[in-house]
C-alpha cells in the first residue's frame, strides 16, 4: 500500500474509532483502562459517553478527549480560553490539558459489577465532590498557601525585617540544597 | 423497495465529501467515494427507489441516468448486504428527482463502498 493510501486508511479509522465513541450513548459501551481515576473509574469499568455542551460542562465533570491515537478520560478542573485542564483523582500531581476541538464527549453513564449508575445519580455527584474536595485540599490550597507566603516573604525582604537572599558572585540565587 | 440509511445503526461522518460510516452492532466500519456519499445524503432523511436515486445522481453528475442504474442498484445492494439500508417510508416528494445539477469539476465515478474491517472494542484510557 503507498504511503498516501496507507496515511488516508489511517485517516478514516481515526475517524472510525471517533464515531465508535460517539455512538457508546446508543447502548455499546467503553471500557475504561488504568488507574488513575480511581476510584471512581477503575480498570474494567464500562463507560457510556455521550455529547457533551461546551457551554454548560461544569468543573468536575468526567471528559473524554482526543490524544493522538487514544481516548484520555479526566475531570475537568479549569476551563482556560478555548482549552481545558483536565485532573485525575488518583494522580493528584499532574495536570492535562485538551483543546476544545480535540474534545470529543463527557461521560453519563458507568457500570461496574452489573450496576449502573448515571450522571444524574446521587452517587455520581457524590464522586464529583469529593473528587473537587480533594483537588482543592491537595492542590489549591497548598498553592494559594505557596504564593501568600511568598509574597509575604518578598514584602518582609523589602520592609528590611528579613534577610535577603545569599546571591552568588555572577548575581544568580543560590543553589538549591 | 424504498432505501433509506439505517441511522439507528450507523453513525457517519462526511469529510472532504466522502462518508466514514461505523456500524454500532457489527463495529464495522466503512468508506464511501463521493458518489456513494451523495447517495448515502440523498437516504438519510426519507427512503427513495433506487430508480429516483438513479435519476438524482444523472442530474448531480450529468451523466445519463439509465446508464448507471445498474451500479447504482449493486451500490444500494451491497450497503443492504452490510446492514446500513432498511425499507424506509417514501415521503410525497420522493418520485422527483431533485434539481441539482452537477458542480464545477465534479466527474461521475461508479458508487463505491469499502469495508475496511472491524474495530477493536474501545478503551478510554486512564494512562
Amino acid at each position: 500500500m503507498s504511503s498516501t493510501a496507507s496515511a488516508a486508511a489511517e485517516e478514516t479509522r481515526r475517524i472510525a474509532k471517533e464515531l465508535q465513541l460517539a455512538i457508546s450513548s446508543k447502548g455499546s459501551t467503553l471500557y475504561f483502562h488504568g488507574e488513575s481515576m480511581r476510584p471512581f473509574l477503575v480498570e474494567g469499568d464500562e463507560v457510556i459517553v455521550g455529547p457533551l455542551d461546551w457551554e454548560t460542562i461544569r468543573l468536575g465533570d468526567v471528559i473524554t478527549y482526543r490524544l493522538g491515537e487514544k481516548f484520555p478520560t479526566r475531570r475537568l478542573i479549569r476551563r482556560i480560553g478555548h482549552d481545558i485542564e483536565l485532573w485525575c483523582e488518583n494522580w493528584p500531581d499532574r495536570y492535562f490539558r485538551a483543546r476544545r476541538d480535540d474534545v470529543l464527549g463527557q461521560a453519563i453513564a458507568r457500570k461496574r459489577d452489573g450496576q449502573w449508575i448515571t450522571i444524574r445519580d446521587h452517587e455520581w455527584r457524590a464522586a464529583r465532590r469529593t473528587a473537587l474536595a480533594k483537588y482543592w485540599r491537595l492542590v489549591v490550597v497548598p498553592r494559594q498557601i505557596s504564593r501568600v507566603r511568598a509574597t509575604i516573604g518578598r514584602f518582609l525582604r523589602w520592609a528590611g525585617l528579613r534577610r535577603s537572599r545569599p546571591t552568588g558572585d555572577s548575581g544568580a540565587s543560590g543553589a538549591n540544597k | 423497495m424504498h432505501f433509506q440509511a439505517n441511522t439507528e445503526a450507523a453513525a457517519w461522518r462526511i469529510v472532504d465529501g466522502e462518508a466514514v460510516i461505523v456500524h454500532a452492532d457489527t463495529s464495522a466500519y466503512y468508506g464511501l467515494n463521493k458518489t456513494g456519499s451523495f447517495i448515502w445524503e440523498s437516504i438519510l432523511q426519507e427512503g427513495l427507489p433506487s430508480r429516483v436515486i438513479g435519476e438524482r445522481l444523472g442530474t448531480r453528475f450529468g451523466v445519463d441516468s439509465g446508464a448507471i442504474q445498474g451500479e447504482v442498484d449493486a451500490f444500494l445492494a451491497s450497503l443492504a448486504a452490510e446492514g446500513l439500508v432498511r425499507d424506509g417510508k417514501a415521503s410525497p416528494l420522493a418520485q422527483r428527482a431533485n434539481g441539482e445539477s452537477a458542480g464545477a469539476g465534479d466527474t461521475y465515478e461508479p458508487p463505491r463502498i469499502e469495508r475496511f474491517g472491524e474495530l477493536e472494542q474501545l478503551v478510554l484510557s486512564g494512562e
